[in-house]
């Protein structure tokens, strides 16, 4: 629990530092203002309660007594799609995101972190001077672009040698036509005992 | 060095009349409030210093750990007793919120003075009062309360069980009491390592920080003299607290009591 407690604090403290450093979180915090959001984790032993006043203080609900003003629950898996209102619908129709409580306040509350912005670029100028800021800053968005650029196509490439070079993966026509082809054996298989069953009540 | 280590065996002798314990002291009742609050005059400028060293920042994450255990919400009551330097009033008012009231109570005005100043420095002066008081007789009225907390305070006092039945006299019911406070090792090893640690370092430390090792010194025998955690829970009990748990943190070195009034 000490480790838990230790990473609660340290994320509490990244947390707050990072909303300082975006200068229109206030507004952003304004409607939170002492709500207490309670975000519970199935990979975590315990709830994380979010509470809101001049600062953000994280609270650890070891015995599930606190009670909050919304409480939302979901995995950890599904965290990164927060951020797209559509996928957010979808995960809560696939039951893998539960809502609690007020509605509108989980959407303040998405929002405080989805609309963060933080000029990077003006806080390192402030240790490094302008040229050095920006060229790291640009330096560490190209990085991101490759990365993110190397992965896609690391994972097309997997995909294409999965299917084509050693098939081990079927193809997504081929799949389709197989799965039509086990509906219509089904369909033919109820008819047929449907018949049979006629028979046996008329013998 | 000539070994006065002292053992919990130095205390366990029965008390006569009007005697109680300071550390492995025997002292007059009456005497004690103005002895511990000495100790705390001595000690109040450099107390979080000496906590955070004493600890090695440990105390902080007991702390959040009766914090987190305390279910509090915006707009209730709180009380602090023995609050001191305000660590836990400091959470507890933002927690709180403007509708509701923080009382961060002492018997020692050289400590609350420090807490009252921390406090205000941190912006936090709305919703937070101060009082000095004793914890066996509140200056507050029945049910005022919907939590209190009496962090490394208890041992302190003299009279333990007046100072519970107080406590339960101001809670609301349905109210909670905390009580974060040093307690029993689990483990043998840890307690022989916690008993060099408590009686050689911590006075040394003491020593060479506040300038005065023997109040260090009666810190580590309070610790010894109070009640171990099954004791505490059963005073508890008998003034009327219900649903009593306690959680031994750090090896039982710590233990986080909490009860309720129904």
């Amino acid at each position: 629990m000490s480790g838990l407690q230790l990473a609660v604090s340290t994320v509490q403290k990244v947390i707050n530092r990072l909303l300082l450093l975006d200068p229109n979180s206030q507004k952003r915090l304004q409607p939170l203002a002492y709500k207490q959001v309670k975000v519970s984790l199935q990979e975590l032993p315990c709830a994380i309660v979010f509470c809101f006043s001049q600062q953000l203080d994280l609270l650890l609900d070891n015995d599930n007594r606190q009670q909050a003003d919304c409480t939302i629950s979901l995995s950890c898996s599904s965290l990164s799609k927060l951020t797209d209102s559509g996928q957010v619908s979808q995960l809560i129709q696939q039951k893998k995101l539960l809502l609690q409580g007020d509605i509108q306040l989980a959407q303040h509350f998405s929002q405080l972190f989805v609309q963060l912005e933080i000029d990077w670029q003006a806080l390192l100028s402030q240790y490094l001077g302008d040229v050095l800021a920006y060229q790291l800053h640009y330096a560490a968005k190209r990085l991101r672009q490759q990365v993110q650029q190397g992965v896609k196509q690391a994972v097309t490439t997997l995909v294409d040698v999965a299917r084509e070079e050693r098939p081990i993966a079927a193809h997504p026509v081929a799949v389709a036509h197989f799965s039509q082809q086990v509906e219509e054996l089904a369909a033919d298989t109820e008819a047929l005992s449907l018949r049979l069953a006629q028979l046996e009540t008329k013998g | 060095m000539k070994d006065n280590h002292p053992t919990a065996d130095m205390g366990s002798t029965s008390l006569q009349g009007n005697d109680t314990h300071f550390g492995y002291k025997r002292v007059n009742k009456s005497d004690k409030a103005g002895m511990v609050a000495d100790v705390f005059h001595s000690v109040a400028s450099k107390y979080d210093l000496m906590n955070d060293l004493m600890s090695l920042g440990i105390h902080r994450l007991w702390k959040r750990f009766t914090i987190d255990s305390s279910g509090i919400r915006a707009g209730q009551q709180v009380l602090d007793l023995a609050g001191g330097t305000g660590d836990l009033a400091a959470k507890f008012s933002r927690l709180t919120g403007p509708k509701g009231k923080v009382v961060l109570a002492d018997i020692n005005d050289s400590m609350l003075k420090v807490g009252r100043d921390k406090l205000r420095d941190m912006g936090l002066v709305s919703n937070i009062n101060y009082v000095q008081a004793n914890a066996e007789s509140l200056p507050f009225p029945d049910n005022s309360f919907d939590l209190v907390t009496i962090a490394f305070g208890l041992r302190n006092v003299t009279d333990k069980d007046k100072a519970l039945a107080s406590i339960y006299r101001v809670l609301k019911p349905g109210g909670r009491l905390l009580i974060l406070e040093f307690s029993k090792p689990e483990y043998k090893v840890l307690s022989k390592v916690y008993d060099l640690y408590s009686f050689y370092l911590l006075p040394t430390m003491g020593k060479v920080v506040a300038n005065d090792s023997e109040s260090y010194r009666y810190l580590a025998e309070s610790i010894r003299m109070h009640p171990d955690q099954e004791s505490l829970k059963s005073m508890m009990a008998q003034v009327g607290f219900e649903h009593i748990t306690y959680s031994n943190l750090t090896g039982g070195i710590v233990a986080l009591h909490r009860g309720f009034k129904f």
